[in-house]
């Protein structure tokens, strides 16, 4: 479902963020992207859907070459920032309406799903009101409702278990499993290593601009935690 | 409180004037676009200061050499009252950064003066590029004074170009802390700062009409017979802004005490101001930043709508929400509007008075449409919408939509937003000017003609001068570089449609003047319009 290869990003000055990263993700798998600060995990996020422009490597979604063709992979993409800046002068309803007028989702699927996920996150009766008026978590449960709406084969987070509570924690992680049985893809990255270990299939980890280990997770990791590996692997590597 | 409110204003300036990005950016476009930009004001600003110079040297030729410093003090004062209205909510009240300096060790009266003080030097610029230049050709024209009166007088002049806009800044600030205050009590705080600031505004235009037709109605024979032109234009000047008798009496009459009189205006107000609004500070910004009420909303079937219609519609929610958007890009339109409606209601009958000025008018009304049009085209939302995406725009790249369907969107908004004024002028001007039926489609048809034009220039502008990294919506619709491109050269153009028209229905029927003007627009439009559409979302430089 989604395949980077030789992706390479530089900034002004030449200074690479990322430097020939290569990794997939299959349909049905979750693949976790962890590393430090300033590794190039947002920046690789960014290329991904379509945020960032680069000239290095190409990346595929559902076949597709995101540089070639990148309305057919952002209809079947869905993002969730780590910072939900969404358009705060719109109602939350009024907002998950625009991205389903986007998507072409018609009046009754698109009542169904705000119906099941703002249930589920307990936002339904804040939706009347305008996103400036949200607190950080409210707007990312905004904004994880409006990746789920149409559905993606692709869905891709960047910290998306900041800012929310418990219970909406474990929302995400129950609908992120569910969508993968049901044969998406999710590529997400995170600080928080006991949920990537017991959510990912894979997991990619990266160190300033390149990818250090990547694999299956119970290869990866074997009898240690997810967070001695990651400790290892940052170390040692070069 | 002196160093630190020195500390606050250079941390404004350097944040917001653009001066770091072009000593410490290391990407050679952005540092580019900046060094443009810098151009382009310097440009600008040399414009204006040779205007300046050259309507004060025209007093100077025609012998009213004592009307400059009056018409200096209040041009500088109107314009700086305009703007500073504008700009006082989101500048002065529930800016971005009001959290940070209030959890700073500072008192509240060294925030309001470090913002206040930051706004003045803004129109401190543009104070010295109008009083200096006029001061000169003052000079060059006031022979009649001694050496030490010359001197005197130069001095004067240098210390009211630097306090001349303190006192309209006061002035609007006041009002705008009034309408920010009554709004901060709303739900719909914007719409509540916006009616009032429109009351406000709108308010200057009537006072201003209401004395002038005063002057006509009641002295008409009086300007006839009188030979001093010279004192009529300056006793109009003082009736419109009392303060710039003193200033003119001290300039032209050595007057000390008068000149003492405005020093002490100026920052007395200043300083009254600042006490006054840092007792309300914290509660009005507390307000104006709450968020609201919190309603119970109950689910409800949804309705689709086309990718262009919600794009539309997010635009329009856009402008509803931010004061400064509505205010600086809606004030054209509503000048448009209500100059049209004026020209209906009171200069129908005024000029079915008077037959001869009846038949000048009757001569020129084919250039009436682009009188019509220097006001509306001075509202062209495309010239900031792709800037005001700000920290949103990642909302827009990562969307399945097109390059071409986001202009499309932003340019469908700009017509949408200005069509309907245009057809109200259309039939305003069309009734007072008695046209046939040809000539009011046609005046409509012109009208929307450099409309659209104004709409594709406009994101044209937007599109070379994009600016995502703001701290206040007022660096993009007031300070940005494709806003001021988009209005002086609209203004430009319409000018000199106005010299065209007029000159080509001399000789040939105007109607064909006007089909011929919107025929060329229609065709530029459209030749610009496929030329934006051509490029790719990757020319959003986020």
């Amino acid at each position: 479902m989604l395949a980077i290869k030789n992706f390479s990003k530089s900034y002004t000055g030449g200074k690479k963020a990322v430097d020939n990263l290569n990794l997939t993700v299959n349909a049905g798998e979750i693949c976790g992207f962890i590393g430090h600060n300033g590794a190039g995990k947002s920046t690789t996020i960014r290329s991904v859907v379509g945020v960032l422009d680069f000239t290095e490597g190409d990346i595929f979604i559902d076949g597709h070459s995101v540089r070639q063709e990148p309305l057919e992979c952002k209809k079947v993409t869905a993002y969730i920032p780590d910072n939900p800046d969404l358009y705060e002068h719109l109602t939350g309803i009024q907002y998950l309406n625009f991205i389903a007028d986007i998507f072409g989702i018609d009046g009754a699927a698109r009542t169904e799903a705000i119906k099941k996920y703002g249930d589920l996150f307990e936002i339904t009766s804040d939706l009347g009101s305008l996103i400036s008026s949200y607190s950080h978590g409210m707007k990312q449960k905004v904004a994880i409702i409006s990746a789920l709406i149409h559905k993606p084969k692709l869905l891709v987070l960047d910290e998306p278990f900041v800012g929310l509570d418990p219970k909406a924690a474990l929302s995400l992680k129950n609908i992120m499993r569910e969508m993968c049985d049901e044969g998406s893809a999710i590529f997400f990255s995170t600080h928080v290593l006991e949920v990537a270990q017991k959510l990912c299939d894979k997991i990619a980890i990266i160190k300033q601009g390149c990818i250090v280990a990547y694999g299956k997770m119970e290869e990866l990791v074997q009898d240690q935690s997810l967070e001695e590996v990651f400790m290892e692997v940052t170390e040692n590597a070069k | 409180m002196q160093n630190k409110l020195w500390t606050v204003l250079k941390i404004q300036f350097l944040n917001q004037s653009g001066l770091n990005q072009l000593r410490y950016e290391n990407n050679k476009k952005k540092r580019g676009q900046s060094v443009t930009v810098l151009i382009g004001i310097t440009i600008l600003g040399i414009i204006l200061v040779g205007f300046s110079f050259l309507v004060g040297f025209g007093y100077g030729i025609m012998g009213m050499a004592k009307v400059i410093p009056g018409f200096a003090l209040t041009m500088v004062s109107l314009v700086t009252l305009f703007f500073s209205f504008v700009k006082t909510s989101g500048y002065l009240f529930a800016f971005q950064d009001y959290d940070m300096l209030m959890s700073l060790p500072l008192s509240v009266k060294t925030i309001v003066a470090g913002k206040f003080l930051y706004m003045y030097l803004n129109n401190l610029l543009f104070s010295l590029a109008v009083m200096l230049p006029m001061g000169s050709a003052y000079f060059i024209y006031s022979g009649s004074l001694s050496f030490t009166g010359k001197a005197a007088a130069c001095l004067m002049w240098i210390v009211a170009a630097v306090l001349a806009p303190l006192l309209p800044m006061t002035i609007a600030s006041f009002f705008g802390t009034i309408a920010s205050a009554i709004g901060s009590k709303s739900r719909f705080k914007v719409l509540v700062q916006v009616v009032f600031m429109m009351i406000f505004l709108c308010g200057l235009i009537a006072l201003n009409i209401f004395l002038n037709t005063m002057e006509i109605g009641n002295n008409g024979e009086f300007i006839h017979q009188i030979e001093d032109f010279t004192r009529v234009v300056q006793q109009q000047m003082h009736r419109f802004y009392p303060i710039s008798a003193l200033f003119d009496t001290a300039v032209n009459n050595q007057g000390i005490l008068e000149f003492l009189g405005f020093v002490v205006l100026s920052f007395g107000v200043y300083y009254l101001f600042v006490v006054l609004a840092a007792k309300k500070y914290r509660a009005i910004n507390t307000a104006l930043m709450s968020k609201g009420k919190k309603t119970v909303y109950h689910m409800k079937e949804q309705k689709g709508h086309s990718v262009i219609t919600a794009m539309v519609y997010k635009e329009w929610k856009r402008m509803l929400s931010s004061a400064p958007y509505l205010l600086n890009i809606g004030v054209g339109m509503l000048l448009a509007v209500v100059a049209s409606v004026v020209c209906l209601t009171v200069g129908k009958s005024m000029l079915m008075e008077n037959e001869k000025v009846f038949k000048i008018i009757w001569e020129c009304r084919y250039c009436a449409p682009f009188m019509a049009a220097v006001f509306l085209t001075m509202s062209c939302t495309t010239s900031v919408s792709l800037s005001l995406e700000g920290k949103n725009l990642w909302i827009l790249l990562s969307l399945p939509v097109s390059w071409k369907t986001i202009l499309k969107s932003k340019m469908a908004f700009n017509m949408v937003f200005l069509l309907p004024a245009a057809f109200i002028c259309t039939v305003c001007l069309g009734i007072t000017l008695q046209l046939d039926a040809l000539s009011f489609l046609l005046f409509f048809v012109v009208l929307v003609s450099v409309i659209s034009f104004s709409t594709v220039i406009g994101m044209f502008f937007n599109i070379c001068f994009q600016k995502y990294q703001w701290e206040n919506e007022v660096e993009v619709v007031k300070q940005g570089m494709s806003v001021s491109l988009g209005i002086l050269v609209n203004m430009f153009l319409q000018m000199i449609l106005i010299g065209v028209s007029m000159a080509l229905s001399f000789f040939i029927d105007g109607r064909i003047v006007l089909a011929g003007i919107s025929v060329f627009f229609f065709l530029l439009s459209v030749i610009i319009y496929y030329a934006l559409l051509s490029g790719e979302k990757s020319r959003i430089k986020a």
